[in-house]
């Protein structure tokens, strides 16, 4: 039964303890550390610090985000965007809702590099310009605080405190997950900061996803399992590792889709 | 050199550098001032750790004003849990 359980279910499950650990916190806090996932530290459940949250505060307060940026650089050269395809709670999200029926609609390559200005604007220039307390922050649109913090809030207080930024979160929120339902990962894909952060380390990580150059048969099925949709054979043919790719989530789909994974055996041939 | 003995001296150098970042991070201290004029208009401020300044960042606890920060919390009382500034 155990051989059955395959990678996919392995990640599935890695994730829904991730989300159940993430946010399980009874009182102690370890919010001096960063966890690279889209999990707003403002959750009451919270252990961790959003990096995006502290590098927006620490552009307005014009410091340098030493401790934050030193781990997320840590975790990114470790194991690349690893987290992001099987810790971060509003991956699990969007892969849920990227399983209900309906029409699935595959996004332009350029939405990929909307999430570079997002990053650069919404998380240090305009906090750096017009302090962290700005309308013109990430964290005045971020879906995962508008499901975390914003929307239990209002519940809490029977929508005594909904006004203008808690409308503005909302809807960023039903978008972002109408979106989730149409196209695989797309706010990971197109939007998200912290993948923006930890894209460029995916081509320099330790974590390297390993299918064997030498059986690929082109059959195309990594290509149809890959959620980021990021054309893993086309590396695997020139035998670099799949997820040396910005928006690969290291979720390890296409060596495991892969019909030929064991390496051929070598025929020796008589002189 | 291959792709990959590339790849391995450019994970070696941002290892490093983020070693070196959180080494600094440890080492840093920052000064937060008080919102209450003290004695004779003197300014009163307490020195936090750069951990202790991302803990404040995630709930607001520090505001900047011209070139200083200043605590938007009385640091002397219990701390519990924050609750979201937004």
């Amino acid at each position: 039964m155990l051989k059955d359980f395959s990678i996919a279910a392995h990640r599935r499950a890695v994730q829904v303890v991730s989300l159940i650990l993430l946010h399980s916190s009874w009182g102690p806090e370890f919010k001096w550390l960063c966890n690279p996932v889209l999990s707003c530290h403002s959750c009451v459940l919270a252990w961790f610090a959003c990096p995006v949250g502290v590098f927006i505060h620490y552009s307005g307060y014009h410091l340098f985000p030493f401790m934050a940026l030193g781990m997320t650089l840590l975790l990114g050269v470790l194991i690349g965007r690893l987290l992001c395809g099987w810790v971060c709670p509003f991956g699990l999200l969007q892969d849920l809702l990227y399983r209900l029926p309906g029409p699935k609609v595959e996004l332009p390559a350029w939405t990929a590099y909307i999430k570079y200005p997002v990053l650069v604007l919404l998380v240090f220039l305009l906090p750096f310009l017009l302090t962290e307390q700005t309308w013109f922050s990430f964290c005045r649109i971020c879906p995962a605080s508008a499901l975390q913090v914003t929307l239990p809030n209002l519940f809490r207080t029977d929508f005594n405190g909904f006004n203008a930024a808690a409308a503005v979160k909302i809807a960023v929120l039903m978008l972002v997950l109408l979106g989730a339902v149409v196209s695989s990962r797309s706010f990971c894909k197109v939007l998200c900061p912290i993948g923006a952060l930890l894209a460029p380390l995916n081509f320099i990580s330790l974590w390297k996803i390993r299918v064997p150059t030498q059986n690929c048969v082109s059959c195309g099925k990594c290509e149809t399992a890959c959620p980021s949709r990021v054309a893993p054979s086309s590396r695997i043919a020139r035998d670099i590792p799949p997820n040396r790719d910005l928006d690969c989530i290291v979720c390890h789909e296409c060596q495991t889709t892969c019909p030929h994974p064991k390496p051929r055996e070598k025929t020796v041939t008589n002189p | 050199m291959t792709r990959t003995a590339k790849e391995r001296i450019a994970a070696a150098l941002l290892l490093v550098m983020a070693l070196v970042l959180l080494l600094a991070g440890g080492m840093r201290s920052y000064k937060v001032y008080d919102r209450s004029d003290g004695e004779f208009g003197l300014l009163t401020f307490t020195r936090i750790s750069d951990s202790e300044l991302v803990v404040d960042a995630t709930f607001s606890g520090v505001e900047r004003q011209g070139d200083r920060l200043y605590t938007t919390y009385d640091r002397n009382a219990p701390r519990g849990k924050r609750s979201c500034p937004t």
